[in-house]
Formats: structure tokens, sequence, C-alpha cells
């Protein structure tokens, strides 16, 4: 019966007004409505997953935004000259060779930036002109990936890279009792440490051993996706 | 659209998109995918839904893409299950309704969608050519043709379908 009436098609037909497509849509009805039940998730369950799919997407973007302005900010820094007097004017040529920028840039993004969107922290290295301790207890430096070029006629530095991950930090203060550091970023620009963002205060996550030595030195920091510091290496003692 | 306006919502228009999606699609889990994708992605873009007047239209149209898109995506997917064989059996539609599901399945993606939109969402012509982006005369063809295929596919009679008890 109805596959009499689909057979009597009529391509001029108008549309609500079928009279044989009862059946039809019926039909269409019952299969929907065979369909029915509650959402898996709440609406506000629903919202979340929205948040979270946003966040992931940030998190994406953040580290190519902060190798890119990790990359502008070292050639400001290297153009005008890094705002830091370099001991090889005295004792070599200007280096020839391009700073070595590497490290890959932690997931989490800090409060405060080095001019990247979403306040990244940008990856930074450490020179080898710089007194990088060779003390076999140096977790960090042993760690680290060395790119020597000291051998090179220009008398070029060459940087030590933070390990995947990590950033290189000044460690400016500790407080024990809060758990709290205060660090500033540092990058490499031509053989020299210079600070590539502000000073910043990160809690450190429970069990992380704080370190006993003294303040205003090097180390190598990966941070969790809530910014608590979960390791912190002494990489180098040494000033910017 | 405030969170609570817009839980109200989806609570309200949900199970209504899931069945549409289910004769587009032909497949419940599917339907109930690419829905709740849909979802997420109008409260990431509530300032559009709110202002497109029509949010389940809205939220119809874009489980509808991305329907579409993953049949596209899954062609190499089914050109291997051609060649190496099927998976296990999965759960299908019931046996009332295997049928239908089946005829809709063997007719286009665009007349299965002008089905449901005139069918099943009950707009007229005008809007279902709206939805669709297709001129009214396309919509009536399609609709013309989706008729005459599923009377071809269909062997039984419509009517025994309805009078089935859920």
């Amino acid at each position: 019966m109805m596959g009499d009436d689909l057979r009597h098609d009529d391509h001029l037909r108008h549309d609500g007004d079928l009279p044989h497509d009862g059946d039809l849509r019926r039909a269409l009805h019952r299969l929907a409505d065979s369909a029915a039940g509650p959402p898996p998730l709440s609406g506000a369950g629903l919202r979340a997953l929205a948040g979270r799919r946003g966040r992931r997407t940030r998190l994406a973007v953040v580290p190519a935004a902060a190798v890119g302005a990790l990359l502008a900010g070292a050639t400001a820094y290297a153009l005008a000259g890094g705002g830091h007097a370099t001991p090889q004017e005295h004792s070599a040529p200007a280096p020839s060779v391009a700073p070595v920028v590497s490290g890959v840039p932690q997931a989490s993004a800090s409060p405060t930036a080095t001019g990247a969107p979403n306040g990244a922290t940008a990856p930074a290295t450490a020179p080898s002109s710089s007194p990088v301790s060779a003390s076999p207890t140096a977790t960090a430096s042993s760690r680290a990936t060395a790119h020597p070029t000291s051998s090179a006629p220009t008398g070029a530095a060459a940087c030590l890279a933070a390990p995947q991950g990590e950033i290189l930090v000044l460690l400016r203060t500790l407080s024990t009792p809060g758990a709290l550091l205060s660090a500033t970023p540092v990058a490499c620009v031509q053989g020299q440490l210079v600070p590539s963002g502000p000073t910043q205060n990160w809690g450190l996550a429970p069990g992380v051993v704080a370190p006993t030595t003294g303040a205003d030195q090097l180390f190598a920091v990966r941070r969790d996706a809530a910014g608590l510091v979960v390791r912190l290496d002494k990489v180098a003692a040494g000033h910017v | 659209m405030s969170p609570e306006e817009f839980d109200e919502f989806y609570a309200a228009s949900w199970s209504r998109l899931v069945g549409q999606l289910y004769v587009m699609t032909g497949d419940l889990a599917e339907a109930q995918d690419v829905v709740q994708e849909a979802y997420v992605r109008a409260w990431k873009r509530r300032d559009e839904l709110s202002a497109s007047g029509a949010p389940e239209a809205w939220v119809r149209t874009v489980a509808w893409r991305l329907a579409v898109s993953r049949w596209r995506r899954a062609r190499s997917y089914v050109s291997a299950l051609v060649r190496h064989g099927t998976p296990a059996a999965q759960a299908g539609p019931e046996p009332e309704h295997a049928a239908l599901v089946e005829a809709l399945r063997k007719i286009p993606e665009e007349q299965r969608r002008v089905v449901v939109l005139h069918y099943l969402c009950d707009l007229p012509v005008v809007e279902v050519a709206e939805q669709t982006g297709a001129p009214v005369g396309t919509v009536k063809v399609r609709l013309s043709r989706a008729r005459a295929s599923l009377a071809r596919h269909l062997t039984g009679d419509l009517t025994d379908l309805t009078d089935l008890k859920a």
C-alpha cells in the first residue's frame, strides 16, 4: 500500500500537503522516537568538555608561539647588545655563530610572559662560557644536551640546552615555609645568559626537594600543567 | 546564551536531534556522537548560536556536516571492509525498523537529509531549501526521488511499521 503511494511520484507536488506520505512520516517518527533517551552528559558536563577541548587547543598553540617569541626576543636582545657587557669584547672577536636556541617549551603556560600569547614561558639555554658545573653531582648538567663548539676558531660560545620540557632559570629566592621560589627565566644570547622574562613566583609541588644552595644560581626547572615546579636541578653556578 | 539557558536548550532538544540524526545516518551511536560534538561546538560558539535565531537548526546542521565528514573519511575503511570482510556484527536497529533503516541507507545523503527535514522536522520545502542551501526545485526533486527510492527498497508495507508498538 505504502509502496504504491511512494511510486505515485510527482515532482511538481508541493510539500506539506502530500496526501500519501502519512505512512512514511509516521514510520520515520517512530524510528526517530526509538532513538530517544537522556543525553549521556549533563549540561554542565558538556560545557566542561567544551572547556577542556579549548584548553587542549590552546596548549597545542603555546609551544610554537613560545619558540617564535623566544627567537624574536633573542634577536632583539642581540641587536640591542643584550644590555650587558660581553667579556668577549676584550678577549676575542665578535662571535660569528648565531646563538643556539634549543629546548622545548613546557606545556603549562605561566602567568607572565616573554611576549608570547597565553603567557608561555620561553625555553632557554645556558652558554658554555658561563661557569657550568662539571661536578658529577650536578644532576641537570649530566642530563643536559651540550653542543660543544668551543674549539671553533672564532671562539664562539656553545650553549647548554635544558632537557626537554624544562626551562633554565636563575633562582632568586626560595621561601621554604610556603614552598615558593622566585625565579627569572634566562636565555642564551650570543654566549651570554640574559633574562628572557620577568621574575616569577612559582609553587613547589609536594615532594620536590628544595635546593640548599644559595640564590642567584642556574637551575633547570620542569613545571606541571598546574604550574607547580615538579623538578628543580642545579645546572651552573653563575650570575647573569 | 547563559549556561542555564544552554542547559535547558540542550536537555530539551537532545532526544529530538539524536532521533533526526539517527534517521539521517542509520546508526544510533554515530548519531549520538555527532550530536554531542555539535552541542560542544554550540557552547563554544554560543554567540553565533544565539545570533542564528534557530539554535536547534544550527546544531542539526553542524551534526549533519560532522556525519557527512566522517562518512567521507571512512570511505577507505569501508573499502578495506569490502576487501577483507566485516568485523563481528554489531547491534543494529530493532527488527521493526530494520527495513526502513536499510532503505534509508540506500538513498543518497542529500535525499536522506531532505526526507528528515521535511517529514521528521515537518519543515516546508522552502525552509528545507534554506537549511540545505539548495534551490526549492532541487529539494522537491530530491524528495520525489527519495520517495521513489524508498518505495523500491521497501519490500513491505510501511503501515506495518507504524502499527507496531514501540
